[in-house]
């Protein structure tokens, strides 16, 4: 009897601390990010005089409904950080406009967001469409009426306007500041 | 009366099942095991329709007298000798799949199908091994630029791609002669596919594994499939429209779940379950684990221990360790949760939580919004506060 109940209490010993050894691990690795998922992101502007584009200061970055998203305003258009929806939309290419607050989610994920003026020639669409296939993890490629012309890149935190559908520009755009920031920032130096 | 034993035996199937034999009636989901001279009297009898030679055969099997009335009286008593069932049964069976002939649904399982799942698999691993780009992400649940309409949009598919799943289950148990059911039916508001494949007891073991596998071979060859055309896209061979190559991201972020969950939720009777206790040579190996672990972490009750101990030696001896395997999908499952599941689930809830809190009676998010809270209500919290009024009046004894 005492035999059965030392054994049974080794084995609870055992299978408590497999548990929480296996648990404390596997959440150890993800929790930012899911802490992230529910509340936005607090980091901070970061300088990086190396990086394409130009630097623009982060915003506070809560989730809001979408009853608040008219009122809400950015200190940059296109904006690269700031309020936003508590989902983001899939990277790739859209023909529609994708609302600010679903792109500056995007950018939070590591995403580079491309704007085109939506009466853009079909030609520059085109040069578009085939360079975001070709980064399709990390281009969200949409048409924005507040563009008037060329095409503008943005990164959480960084902008750059183009004349237009530059391969080189937007290439180094994606290589340098794609998941520079997910939820927080990603790397330990820019430059 | 020999006419009708022999009819009646027709209607029995024999497979080999380890050291023992197992006697069926498929139309009636009926299986009695029985050792080998039991099978040899069957087999004789449906020859000659000869009680008495049936008798004299197992008599020759077992080495000692073998009492060939009693023994039909057994599988009488165990219902095997019953009138046939009706066709289809009582259980809704789908007509049109279930008229697929033996022959045409082993074209789908031969050599050379199997060639091509395991190809299927090769593309898979393949692709997600050198294309980290083209890995699954949970953010691909949202394709369309509206999370509700997102999932609304991919119930349909998934139901289609779940039925396929479920059907090459059927098929390949079909393919092998078992006569399994497919049925479509409901468990509340959720359409549901299910085969019924426990007359596979009735082949031997080795022949079982395509039905087990089949499922999950279907899947694959979507996966591989969607990965395929997004690696064409990826690389400029192809040019899909934006909408389409979100849609096949979506795919893959399901079916990679859906097969992930078939592979590694072992303790929920997955399909690897099933391969698993049947390469093990085991029979209700579920429960027989589940047992031993509660035996060893908590304390049985009488009904449990007897049950265990009514376990075949085979199910305890293997459940010794196979708990083992059951933590290992857990841990697996628990980390697709967190890296998927988790991160989803709190995005929705965030999203529906907000429009709800600061309403616009005006928008579609609010609306859909106060659908998905109300769904989820109806369907899950409900239940459980049913449960929990339940629960509190049987402690005041107010409910029996």
């Amino acid at each position: 009897m005492t035999g059965s109940v030392r054994r049974r209490g080794l084995w609870r010993a055992s299978a408590v601390a497999v548990i929480v050894l296996g648990l404390s691990t596997l959440a150890a690795g993800p929790y930012r990010f899911v802490f992230g998922s529910a509340v936005g992101s607090t980091a901070g502007t970061r300088h990086a005089p190396c990086l394409p584009g130009q630097e623009v200061a982060i915003l506070n970055s809560p989730h809001i409904p979408e009853s608040a998203a008219a009122g809400t305003r950015y200190n940059s258009e296109p904006p690269t950080s700031g309020p936003h929806f508590g989902f983001t939309v899939a990277t790739g290419v859209y023909d529609t406009a994708v609302p600010p607050g679903l792109f500056v989610h995007a950018m939070e994920h590591g995403h580079i967001v491309i704007h085109y003026p939506p009466d853009a020639p079909e030609a520059v669409r085109e040069k578009l469409r085939g360079l975001a296939r070709a980064h399709g993890a990390d281009v969200v490629l949409t048409p924005n009426a507040q563009v008037r012309a060329g095409v503008v890149l943005t990164a959480w935190g960084r902008m750059e306007r183009l004349d237009g559908p530059d391969e080189a520009r937007i290439t180094a755009f994606v290589a340098k500041l794609a998941n520079r920031y997910n939820h927080g920032w990603a790397r330990a130096a820019d430059c | 009366m020999e006419t009708r034993t022999k009819a009646a035996a027709d209607l029995i199937t024999i497979g080999h099942d380890g050291e023992a034999f197992v006697l069926g009636r498929p139309d009636l989901g009926v299986y009695v095991a029985v050792p080998e001279p039991g099978a040899v009297f069957i087999r004789e009898l449906q020859a000659t329709g000869s009680v008495a030679s049936a008798t004299a055969k197992a008599t020759e099997s077992a080495g000692a007298d073998v009492d060939g009335a009693e023994f039909l009286q057994g599988l009488e008593q165990a219902g095997l000798l019953e009138p046939p069932a009706g066709a289809g049964g009582e259980r809704g069976g789908i007509r049109w799949i279930e008229g697929v002939s033996q022959r045409t649904a082993a074209r789908l399982f031969g050599r050379t199908a199997w060639l091509l799942y395991g190809g299927a698999l090769a593309v898979v691993l393949a692709i997600l091994a050198l294309r980290p780009d083209l890995r699954p992400y949970y953010e691909h649940a949202w394709w369309l630029p509206d999370p509700i309409l997102s999932v609304l949009a991919l119930v349909p598919l998934g139901l289609l791609i779940g039925g396929l799943h479920e059907m090459w289950h059927w098929l390949a148990g079909r393919a092998e002669g078992v006569p399994a059911i497919f049925r479509v039916s409901n468990r509340g508001i959720y359409v549901v596919f299910e085969t019924d494949l426990t007359q596979i007891v009735s082949i031997p073991r080795r022949r079982r594994y395509g039905a087990f596998l089949a499922g999950m071979a279907l899947d694959t060859v979507v996966m591989a499939v969607a990965l395929s055309l997004r690696l064409l896209n990826r690389t400029q061979v192809l040019a899909l429209p934006g909408l389409l190559d979100r849609l096949l991201a979506a795919v893959v972020l399901t079916q990679f779940f859906a097969i992930g969950w078939q592979f590694f939720a072992v303790f929920m009777r997955s399909d690897m379950y099933a391969v698993l206790a049947n390469a093990l040579r085991c029979h209700d190996l579920y429960r027989a684990t589940w047992l031993t672990a509660k035996d060893r972490l908590w304390r049985l009750n009488p009904e449990e221990s007897a049950e265990l101990a009514a376990a075949s030696e085979r199910d305890r001896k293997v459940a010794e360790w196979f708990g083992a395997v059951y933590l290992a999908g857990i841990f697996v499952m628990v980390w697709l949760m967190l890296l998927y599941g988790l991160p989803f689930a709190i995005s929705m809830i965030v999203w529906v939580g907000s429009n709800l809190v600061r309403p616009d009676l005006g928008t579609w998010a609010f609306w859909s919004s106060a659908l998905v809270a109300a769904l989820v209500v109806g369907t899950r919290v409900a239940p459980l506060l049913l449960a929990a009024r339940e629960r509190r009046l049987r402690l005041r004894g107010r409910l029996r």
